[in-house]
């Protein structure tokens, strides 16, 4: 059980000291932020939930390594980051039928929602990994440039560059969603 | 293109893109996800690593302790060694002092002289 007065770096201190419980509470304050960082990253949300339940374990893992001065947050949703763009590049040089199968908990995909995000949907398809991640990143979850360079592990110059380029590229592949409204 | 319409078709994009990428908000979603993350951790068992992970930091500050007494002895013999061998040659040398006088060797003439005169 999460007590919301008590501070996050005592969960962490215990968790350090192998307090199973408190992970479990860092798990319930910070899995919806991991779920957008790795939902960034990957294409659909069962890698994103997949990615999530790797980042956590990582984080577990190497837990001892972590200096309880440091921002928790930044720390862990780096771990997510690299656990969903691992997972893409698994995805990428396997077939994706030799991946474990996970079942992946039942929730409808909001992006087959309509015509207009089914456009957007294939729109997105245009922009490289790194320009979607870093497009969802800031425009979706608010995510600063900084923030997106230390996660992505690309200069802050380059996540603004893309996040321009990706914006230029959806506007110019949705044009005639626009002109028919 | 005015920037107006830029600012409105960005807007657009990216209200499609969060309802895209919208976390689920069923509330029971994220208890299962929450529960299948900590069934996995309680699963995991932190190898010895982990565990000498815990002796890294106070193995090496005695080490390093260890480095420095040892160094410290060292120098300490070293130096007692030195004033030992200076002590010894500033102390009087106990007993008379023996010179060895190589005899000087005789010019051969001196030999050949020497015999002839004495001969009778």
């Amino acid at each position: 059980m999460v007590d919301v007065g008590r501070p996050e770096r005592e969960y962490v201190l215990a968790a350090q000291h192998g307090d199973q419980e408190a992970f479990a509470a860092l798990v319930h304050l910070h899995q919806r932020r991991a779920y957008a960082v790795t939902r960034a990253i990957v294409s659909t949300h069962e890698d994103a939930e997949d990615a999530v339940q790797e980042g956590f374990l990582h984080a577990y893992r190497a837990l001892d390594r972590f200096l309880p001065d440091q921002p928790f947050g930044a720390w862990l949703y780096r771990i997510m980051a690299n656990s969903a763009l691992d997972l893409v590049r698994r995805r990428k040089v396997r077939d994706a039928d030799e991946l474990p199968e996970t079942v992946a908990l039942p929730f409808r995909d909001p992006g087959e929602a309509d015509e207009l995000r089914r456009r957007l949907n294939e729109a997105v398809t245009h922009l490289t990994e790194r320009q979607r991640s870093v497009i969802v990143l800031h425009d979706v979850e608010g995510f600063t440039h900084g923030e997106i360079g230390g996660m992505l592990g690309i200069p802050e110059g380059t996540a603004r560059s893309d996040l321009h380029h990706a914006r230029a590229t959806l506007r110019g592949l949705l044009k005639d969603v626009w002109s028919d409204l | 293109m005015s920037d107006l319409r830029l600012v409105h078709e960005d807007d657009e994009i990216t209200r499609g893109l969060r309802e895209m990428y919208a976390a689920p908000s069923s509330e029971a979603y994220w208890s299962e996800l929450e529960a299948r993350i900590t069934s996995r951790i309680a699963g995991v068992e932190l190898g010895w690593w982990t565990e000498l992970d815990h002796w890294t930091r106070p193995a090496l500050l005695a080490a390093a302790a260890l480095i420095l007494a040892c160094t410290a002895a060292v120098f300490r013999a070293h130096q007692a060694e030195q004033t030992t061998a200076y002590e010894a040659l500033l102390a009087p040398i106990p007993g008379p002092l023996e010179t060895a006088v190589r005899p000087m060797l005789q010019d051969t003439r001196d030999g050949t002289a020497r015999y002839v005169l004495t001969r009778d």
